[in-house]
C-alpha cells in the first residue's frame, strides 16, 4: 500500500467514477471524500483543505473544473489552499485555446497533472504518489515542517 | 411511384432524459481592457482643410460623438489601426494620399467601419467609385449639419447591426461546435465508468477471482476499449466536416511526427513481429497541416499497415518532396485488399469482413477520416494492393512555404 494517509478529495459529478476511484484510493491506503459539483468541491477545499484534489472538468456546465483550478491556484481567497496538487482528468480533451482566448487565462486553468478517462490504474497512484511526494518535498523546503 | 418519405414512421423526436451539462460562455479570467472596438460614437475624420476638421468637430461633438481628426492619410490610418472605431469620415481630395487609397488600405484591416466619403467634386462617377472601393455613403460638400449628423448616424446603426449579426454567428458556431464535443462526452461517460469499476475490480481483486471471470472481464474491456474508440473516431470526423479540426494555414514538419508515431505503435502485440522501417528525406520542408490532423493521418495509416499485416512482413514508411509537394508512401506486406473493394474503402463504416480479418480491431471510420484531413489540407491520397502481397497508401501534402508565397 502506497498511501501514507494523505486524504484525496474528488470532485467529480458521475457517482460510479466517484465510487470506484474511492475504492481503489482507499485500498492503497489514502483517506478519501468526495464533491459531486465544482461548487460543493470548492466548499470543501475551503473548510477542509485535502492534501491532493482530483478533479473533473465537465460537470454542472462544460468548463467547471478549470473555474475551480482557476480559483484555486490564482483566486485571492484560496490563497491558503493555492498549493494544493490538482490533477485534472476527463474523458474529452477539450481544447482550452478555444474556451479561453489569452494564453494567461489558459495558464490559470491549467492543472499540475492531467491523465484522460478511463484512468489506468497503476499509473493513477503512480502520479497521485509523485504529486504528494512532490508537494511534502516543497513544504520541507519552505521550513513549514521538519524534514523527517 | 416516388416514395412518400412522410409515411414512413419516423419518430418523433423524444426528450432523451439525459442531463445536458449547460453550455457556458467561459467567465472571462482577467479582467483587463476588452480588445477590439471600445468606444461606440467615435468619429476618425481624415481631411486636409482644417475648417471641414473643425466643423465636423463641432458638429457631431454636440450630438455626442467624439470627434478625432487626422490632416493626412497615414497618420489617420496608423490610428485607425489602434483604436477601430465605428465610423470614418474622409475627404476624396488629399495631397498626399488621396480617399480612395484611404478607403483601400482602411478595408484590408477593417472590413466593418462605416465610411463616409466627403468631396467638393460630387459626380456620380466619384460617388460609385468611392462605393466600389468600399465606402458606405457619400456627401458632396457643401453640405448642412443635419445632413452630416443624419449620415452619421445611419452609419452608425449600420455598423451596430454588423457587430450583432456578427456576434450571434459566432455565438451560434460556438454552441454547434462544443455541442458536439457535449454528445460525445454524455455517449463516453456511461462507458468510462463501466470501465472504470472493472479496472478497480480487476486491480483490487488480484488473484482472487476465477480464471474465467478475468478473461470475460478482460473481453468486456477491450469491447468498450472499442466503443471509446469508436466515439473518438466520430467525435474527430464531426469536428473535421465543421472545419474546426485542421488548420491548413499552420506549417508543421512530418518527421517528429512519424517518429512518435512509429514509437507508439511498435508497442501494438502484432508489431513486435514486424520490421518498420522509416526513411525520410534528410531536407523535407514542412507541409500545410497542424500537429493534430498529421499526427492523426499518419497514426491511421501506420496502424492500418502493421494491423491487416502478417508475423514476419514489414512496414515501410517513407517521404520525398518535388514541385512543392511532399509524397508520403506507406507501404505494407499485409494481407492486401481485393481489387473490388477499393472504391470502397473511403466510405464510412465500410470494413473488409473475411476470416484474415475477422479479429482486428477498427471502427470502419480510419480511412475515412485519413481522407477528409488530406482533402481539407489541399492534398491527396490514393491506394494501391494485390491481394496477397501488400498495400502501398500515398499521400501528397502541399509544402507549406509554397502556399504561403502564393498567398
Amino acid at each position: 500500500m502506497g498511501g501514507t494517509g494523505a486524504r484525496i478529495l474528488i470532485v467529480d459529478d458521475d457517482a460510479d467514477f466517484r465510487a470506484s476511484l474511492t475504492a481503489v484510493l482507499e485500498c492503497d491506503g489514502y483517506h478519501v471524500f468526495a464533491a459531486a459539483s465544482a461548487h460543493e468541491g470548492l466548499a470543501k477545499i475551503a473548510v477542509a483543505p485535502p492534501d491532493l484534489i482530483i478533479l473533473d472538468v465537465i460537470m454542472e456546465y462544460d468548463c467547471a473544473g478549470y473555474e475551480v483550478n482557476q480559483a484555486v491556484k490564482f483566486r485571492e481567497e484560496y490563497a491558503l489552499v493555492r498549493n494544493i496538487p490538482i490533477l485534472m482528468v476527463s474523458s474529452i480533451q477539450l481544447d482550452p485555446t478555444t474556451l479561453y482566448s489569452r494564453a494567461a487565462e489558459v495558464e490559470m486553468i491549467t492543472p499540475d497533472a492531467y491523465l484522460t478517462k478511463p484512468l489506468d490504474i497503476p499509473v493513477l497512484l503512480k502520479r497521485v504518489r509523485d504529486l504528494l511526494a512532490a508537494q511534502q518535498q516543497q513544504t520541507y523546503a519552505q521550513g513549514l515542517l521538519p524534514a523527517p | 411511384m416516388i416514395p412518400s418519405w412522410t409515411a414512413l414512421s419516423i419518430p418523433r423526436v423524444r426528450n432523451w432524459g439525459i442531463w445536458q451539462p449547460e453550455v457556458k460562455q467561459p467567465v472571462a479570467l482577467l479582467n483587463a481592457a476588452q480588445s477590439g472596438p471600445s468606444e461606440e460614437k467615435l468619429v476618425v475624420v481624415i481631411d486636409d482643410d482644417e475648417i471641414m476638421r473643425l466643423s465636423c468637430e463641432q458638429i457631431l461633438g454636440k450630438v455626442g460623438y467624439r470627434v478625432e481628426t487626422f490632416a493626412n492619410g497615414h497618420d489617420g490610418i496608423r490610428r485607425l489601426k489602434e483604436i477601430r472605431p465605428p465610423l470614418l469620415v474622409v475627404d476624396i481630395k488629399m495631397p498626399e494620399l488621396d480617399g480612395f487609397e484611404v478607403i483601400r488600405s482602411v478595408r484590408q484591416f477593417d472590413p466593418d467601419v462605416a465610411i463616409v466619403v466627403i468631396t467638393g467634386y460630387a459626380t456620380i462617377e466619384t460617388a460609385v467609385d468611392a462605393m466600389k472601393a468600399g465606402a458606405y455613403d457619400f456627401l458632396p460638400k457643401p453640405f448642412t449639419p443635419g445632413e452630416l449628423r443624419m449620415i452619421i448616424d445611419r452609419g452608425l446603426e449600420r455598423w451596430r447591426l454588423i457587430k450583432e449579426a456578427q456576434r450571434l454567428r459566432h455565438e451560434k458556431e460556438e454552441v454547434e461546435r462544443r455541442f458536439i464535443t457535449l454528445v460525445s462526452h454524455q455517449l463516453k461517460s456511461p462507458l468510462v465508468a463501466v470501465k472504470q469499476y472493472l479496472d478497480v475490480m480487476l486491480y483490487s481483486l488480484q488473484g482472487q477471482l476465477p480464471e474465467k471471470a478475468v478473461e470475460w472481464v478482460g473481453r468486456s474491456q477491450v469491447r468498450l476499449g472499442e466503443m471509446l474508440t469508436l466515439i473518438q473516431d466520430w467525435l474527430a470526423l464531426s469536428k473535421i466536416e465543421r472545419g474546426s479540426w485542421c488548420d491548413p494555414a499552420a506549417s508543421t514538419s512530418l518527421a517528429p511526427i512519424v517518429a512518435d508515431i512509429v514509437q507508439d505503435q511498435r508497442q501494438l502485440p502484432l508489431a513486435a513481429a514486424l520490421t518498420i522501417e522509416v526513411a525520410l528525406a534528410a531536407d523535407l520542408p514542412p507541409v500545410c497541416g497542424d500537429r493534430v490532423s498529421l499526427s492523426m493521418l499518419v497514426s491511421n495509416l501506420v496502424g492500418n499497415a502493421i494491423k491487416y499485416n502478417r508475423p514476419g512482413g514489414s512496414v515501410s514508411i517513407s517521404s520525398t518532396h518535388e514541385d512543392g509537394w511532399v509524397k508520403l508512401v506507406v507501404r505494407d506486406t499485409g494481407i492486401g485488399i481485393p481489387q473490388e473493394y477499393i472504391p470502397r474503402l473511403f466510405q464510412e463504416f465500410f470494413r473488409i469482413k473475411t476470416e484474415e480479418t475477422q479479429d482486428i480491431p477498427g471502427t470502419g471510420l480510419g480511412l475515412v477520416i485519413c481522407k477528409k484531413i488530406v482533402t481539407e489540407l489541399g492534398g491527396s491520397i490514393e491506394v494501391s494492393s494485390q491481394e496477397g502481397l501488400g498495400t502501398t497508401f500515398l499521400v501528397h501534402l502541399p509544402v507549406a512555404e509554397m502556399k504561403k508565397e502564393a498567398g
